[in-house]
């Protein structure tokens, strides 16, 4: 066997340990299966402890997570507390059937709200409820736009109100002179912040001219990156970071708790020439890493939009029905 | 100054005996081996955070190795307010221990 945890329990770590310090505890996993391998511990033990401490770190992550609350105040009557205590132990085996009933009933009657709850959450930035996913619904599954039909859409779509692209990659980011450690990264259009309208904490957002495959790089950074990585200076605006190698100039930080898409802590330009050549719009030729486009809405999103309200991303054409063959465009 | 949990106290302890080399997988070995109990990597983090965001304890980043998947270490060092912190809660238990621990002792040892 392998000495190394697997494909498996790699994607599990990486899957439920989240949070600014995840790197360094996916970093921690890895070395301790090797510390455990070379004391001569079997690989399928070192496998389950392995295991184990991804499950304990990730409830201990997330508990963490959590904002502490003001422990509720309840005032009930003695008097009911008295008869309460009187049945109880009046009726133990139906007391033991009710409490017994009820620890099992209800988690696994709240389960699925809570997994549906889970998958249905909008991001959590302002009016997340507002912003929907788009993508092409083809004869294999869904499929990913191209950043032409971001063009085509962001031109043609009266109704939304701001478009934005967006890719998740992991990079290794380091101050200039430091030493580096991996981040969660995305790779943004600069109307994404605009979709988001979240501000930035310091400096400013991503703007649509760092998007020109001229511009010279810029980052924003996530709030808890900004204080673990730069020690919360307040002069990292300007300065020059490195991130896989490659110099980019910090523009802004973001505010405490903005995470998007999911637990991203820095944000570069999603450059592509894509949108310049309109004969690219089909499937066949989406991005690598497929960027995800979504939208924001006025509103709330109540019903779906009426399929009238799609133009269509095929070069030169304005109807609703898309023409290449590139699959069905589906409402989302 | 708010005082120290029990197993914060045990996390700063082990960063201390560490010194140079304290990162989460040492730390965590540390623990293991002198409690005799488990303890995962993500509790030690939470317990770090809380130190660090309370100027207990300070980090630094080290240098990727393949070992960790590429991964850089995490490494920590006690503040003199961390040290003061730690003396502090372990003068209060010595204070409140004393004289008493050998009557703990039968105690524990006594059959129920």
């Amino acid at each position: 066997m392998s000495a190394s945890p697997g494909w498996f329990l790699r994607r599990l770590a990486s899957l439920l340990v989240h949070g600014p310090d995840a790197p360094y505890v996916l970093g921690d996993l890895e070395e301790g299966m090797r510390r455990d391998l070379a004391r001569g511990m079997s690989t399928r033990r070192a496998r389950i402890r392995y295991l184990v401490n991804v499950l304990a770190s990730a409830v201990s992550l997330a508990r963490a997570r959590i904002p502490a609350r003001r422990p509720l105040r309840a005032t009930p009557s003695w008097i009911d507390v008295k008869l309460g205590w009187r049945m109880l132990r009046k009726n133990p085996v139906l007391t033991l059937v009710a409490i017994t009933s009820l620890a099992i009933g209800i988690p696994v009657g709240m389960a699925p709200v809570h997994v549906m709850e889970a998958f249905d959450a909008p991001p959590p930035v302002e009016h997340g409820d507002r912003l929907v996913g788009l993508r092409y619904r083809g004869g294999r599954g869904d499929l990913a736009a191209t950043s032409y039909e971001l063009d085509v859409w962001r031109s043609g779509l009266g109704s939304f109100e701001t478009l934005g692209a967006i890719r998740r990659l992991e990079y290794n980011l380091a101050p200039e002179g430091g030493a580096g450690a991996p981040v969660a990264a995305a790779e943004v259009t600069a109307s994404a912040f605009a979709a988001l309208g979240t501000r930035p904490f310091l400096g400013r957002p991503l703007q649509p001219e760092d998007e020109r495959p001229a511009a010279p790089p810029v980052a924003v950074l996530g709030y808890d990156v900004w204080r673990s990585r730069f020690d919360a200076a307040p002069g990292v605006v300007g300065s020059t970071v490195r991130v896989s190698g490659t110099p980019h100039t910090v523009v802004g930080v973001m505010p405490e708790g903005f995470r998007f898409p999911v637990h991203e802590g820095l944000w570069i330009p999603l450059r592509d020439d894509l949108a310049s050549e309109p004969g690219r719009g089909c499937r066949s030729r989406s991005l690598d890493g497929s960027p995800r486009v979504f939208r924001r809405q006025r509103h709330r999103l109540r019903s779906r939009p009426s399929s009238a309200a799609w133009p269509t991303a095929t070069p030169g054409s304005t109807g609703p029905t898309p023409t290449t063959g590139c699959g069905s465009r589906s409402s989302p | 100054m708010d005082s120290l949990g029990s197993f914060e106290q045990l996390v700063l302890f082990a960063v201390l005996r560490l010194s140079d080399d304290a990162y989460g997988v040492t730390i965590r070995e540390t623990l293991e081996a002198r409690t005799g109990r488990a303890f995962s990597s993500g509790a030690i983090y939470t317990a770090l955070a809380r130190l660090e965001e309370r100027g207990l304890v300070r980090s630094r980043g080290g240098q990727a190795t393949p070992g960790r998947a590429g991964r850089p270490p995490k490494y920590y060092r006690v503040q003199p307010e961390g040290a003061r912190a730690l003396l502090a809660a372990y003068e209060d238990l010595q204070s409140v221990a004393g004289g008493v621990v050998s009557d703990l002792t039968d105690l524990a040892e006594a059959e129920s």
